[in-house]
């Protein structure tokens, strides 16, 4: 039955209904002939024994009354049956009184036979007494042909042979054509022949049995040399090969199995194998049929994330190694500048004017500036390196501290300020801190100039259904038309004059929030006041 | 001539008489015929019941005038035999009578007088009439061929509410029908 199954489908169908009809309509056959045979000649007997006493019953009163002549003209009628050889009557004592005999070279016994039937080759042989009342007057003979057993058999073997022949011939073209439906799907071969993933089936033994469209593409090889050659002889690792399909015979399937499918043209391919075993009716496993999906795209991207990570990195350190020689490199000028200059101030007081002290005041506070200017971009690079903590984070309490800080540095302005309680947000605490810091420190800056200083810090939902958080104030506000640049680092919508800044502080707080996940905005009215808004992904 | 010796006379009687013995040596094979098929005429004929007073009453072969060549043969032939379980019983008989209870009534007589006396007597019995050549009888013997034939008048047989069966009617050489109903 192995055999059966390799054969093609339609071989296999038009066996199985050769076999079929052959056999059936054999055994059909051989069992009427059988029972024909054996019926046939008893059947005969019967029918020419009643023949036979039919004649007898005729011939009586021409046997009573001695009138062969009558009797002679009555046996001649059967000439009519082609099949009676011999038709003889006898009178009581033996002699033959009538006959009739349907060839000349046959002819009747001389002298009655005992009463009964028999077959002799191909003749039934029948002698019957002819009975008047209770007393035999005579006896009748008759000799008929029957069939022989051979030509029935012959006849009805060759009737069954030829209707063995044409059935065939009506059935074999209709089934073949019907095959085609359920043993020739077209639908699912296209369907595998679709598949742009390259689809093979593998033996037990590992020879490729069937192989689709794609995987001759992928392979760059015909598919009649492909079929019945070594799985593993397409790949650059075929010991690998070999292991995958020898697990998914062990253990029914595997996933994602990486390989490398090498084109007869040097091409190499990546790829990543899916596969499974299938069975036939029985639960026999058939073979493997495996899946490949290129995965060259993905693997050359992994690459180049990997190659970017690297370049990053290398790029961070030397950001690192960048920072840190400014903030020695750049300082010390500065630290020479700044010092210097108050060395000026003290020691040669009386040598320098008020001119002359208001130069070298204005050069300090310019060198103080610059310190702080180079404080806040080390700020804002460490910002973007910093490792960040993932915590819960309670910033009512750290907007109080930050008020509380702002209060104690300037004693002297009375702030209001609303902060709502209990906002807990998902954050780093430091750089949460340093948003804060940020925004409430600017509210606090922004506000001087009004008489009745009012901060607000809280929470509220944006139409999209995140958590907007809120720093309020009612200072100086700016023009929403530059609100594009409000965070832009080094971008300043004030004098220096006006509100002392480096421009840096929103930046910063824009890149905190941004590592967050965030998202940052801010709406100013001039004059009246400005809200700034963000939002912390959970 | 004078037959004055008595030795031609005996020879010469013997030969006149030589014809007569063959004569008479058909003539027994003829009576033997005859009887047997007087017999056998019975197994083709149908009688009306009332033929019969009970299931087992005699059945009668009458013989008028018959030789008694003839009677020995036919004592012979039917001794012990039956027609439907009526045991066959011969009567000589000189008169005829009506009431005779004749089932076969056979006429040895070649005088037509008698003859058609005798039938006349039996015409309303159911006798069936057994003629030798006079063609008065139901049934009517002739010798033709050297054989013995008959002739057979249907209409008579059924006048008598005889019905006699086909098969001896085929063998007969002459047949008067019996008229048939639709006439």
């Amino acid at each position: 039955m192995r055999r059966l199954a390799e054969l093609r489908i339609r071989t296999r169908l038009t066996i199985i209904i050769v076999m079929t009809c052959t056999i059936a309509l054999l055994l059909a056959g051989v069992i009427i002939v059988a029972y024909d045979n054996h019926t046939y000649q008893s059947q005969k007997e019967k029918s020419l024994s009643a023949q036979a006493k039919i004649l007898a019953s005729a011939m009586t009163a021409s046997l009573e009354f001695d009138d062969s002549r009558a009797a002679q003209e009555y046996l001649a009628q059967l000439a009519t049956n082609p099949q009676i050889i011999v038709a003889a009557v006898y009178k009581s004592n033996g002699t033959l009184f009538a006959s009739y005999s349907s060839s000349t070279s046959v002819q009747p016994p001389n002298l009655a036979e005992p009463q009964g039937s028999r077959v002799e080759g191909n003749q039934v042989i029948i002698s019957s007494s002819i009975l008047q009342g209770q007393r035999q007057v005579g006896s009748v003979y008759l000799q008929a042909s029957i069939e022989s057993l051979l030509s029935r058999i012959t006849r009805y073997g060759g009737i069954f042979l030829l209707a063995i022949g044409v059935a065939l011939l009506l059935t074999l073209p209709i089934a073949l054509r019907l095959h085609y439906a359920i043993a020739n799907p077209i639908y699912a071969r296209s369907l595998i022949e679709a598949s742009l993933d390259p689809l093979i089936t593998i033996s037990p033994n590992g020879e490729i049995t069937d192989v689709n469209s794609a995987t001759i593409d992928a392979t760059g090889i015909s598919r009649d040399k492909l079929i019945g050659t070594d799985f593993s002889n397409y790949f650059t690792e075929p010991t690998k090969a070999k292991e995958s399909y020898l697990q998914v015979f062990k253990e029914g399937a595997v996933t994602d199995y990486p390989l490398t499918i090498r084109n007869i043209n040097g091409k190499l391919i990546d790829v990543l194998y899916n596969a499974s075993v299938y069975k036939d009716e029985h639960g026999e496993v058939l073979g493997v049929f495996a899946a490949a999906r290129d995965v060259t795209a993905r693997k050359q991207a992994e690459l180049e994330i990997n190659r970017r990570t690297a370049e990053l990195q290398v790029a961070n350190q030397e950001l690192e190694a960048f920072s840190y020689s400014v903030s020695h490199d750049l300082r010390a000028p500065l630290r020479a500048i700044d010092g210097f200059s108050l060395a000026l101030l003290e020691d040669c007081s009386d040598m320098l004017d008020d001119m002359g002290k208001g130069y070298l005041s204005r050069v300090r506070a310019a060198t103080q500036r610059m310190g702080q200017l180079i404080d806040d971009m080390l700020e804002l690079a460490r910002i973007s390196r910093v490792e960040m903590r993932h915590e819960a984070i309670n910033l009512s309490t750290i907007a109080m501290e930050v008020l509380l800080d702002l209060k104690k540095s300037d004693e002297n302005r009375e702030v209001e300020w609303d902060v709502q309680p209990d906002l807990i947000a998902m954050g780093d605490p430091r750089l949460l801190r340093v948003v804060l810091d940020n925004l409430i420190g600017n509210a606090w800056k922004y506000t001087s100039r009004q008489s009745h200083p009012h901060i607000e810090f809280g929470a509220m939902s944006n139409p999209e259904g995140v958590t907007d958080y809120f720093v309020r104030d009612n200072g100086a506000g700016f023009n929403m038309t530059y609100a594009d640049k409000l965070f832009g680092a080094f971008q300043r919508l004030h004098a220096t004059t006006e509100f002392p800044g480096t421009g840096v502080g929103l930046a910063i707080v824009q890149r905190i929030i941004h590592r967050h996940g965030g998202r940052v905005r801010g709406e100013g009215v001039p004059d009246q006041g400005a809200t700034f808004y963000f939002s912390l992904p959970k | 001539m004078a037959y004055s010796n008595p030795i031609t006379l005996f020879i010469a009687l013997t030969i006149a008489a030589l014809p007569c013995y063959a004569a008479i040596a058909d003539k027994s094979l003829e009576y033997k015929v005859k009887a047997a098929f007087l017999y056998k005429f019975s197994a083709y004929v149908d009688w009306p019941v009332t033929a019969f007073s009970s299931p087992t009453s005699p059945f009668s072969v009458c013989l008028v005038d018959s030789n008694d060549q003839f009677n020995a043969t036919l004592e012979k032939v039917v001794n012990g035999e039956n027609v439907n379980g009526h045991p066959v019983v011969v009567r000589r008989i000189n008169t005829v009578e009506n009431e005779a209870g004749c089932h076969i009534l056979y006429i040895g007589a070649s005088n037509p007088q008698r003859t058609a006396q005798v039938i006349e007597a039996v015409h309303n019995s159911y006798a069936l009439t057994v003629c030798d050549g006079a063609s008065r009888g139901i049934i009517d013997f002739l010798i033709v061929d050297n054989r013995v034939r008959f002739n057979i008048d249907d209409e008579a047989a059924k006048q008598k509410g005889l019905v006699i069966s086909s098969k001896l009617l085929s063998l007969a050489l002459n047949v008067k029908r019996r008229a048939s109903k639709t006439e």
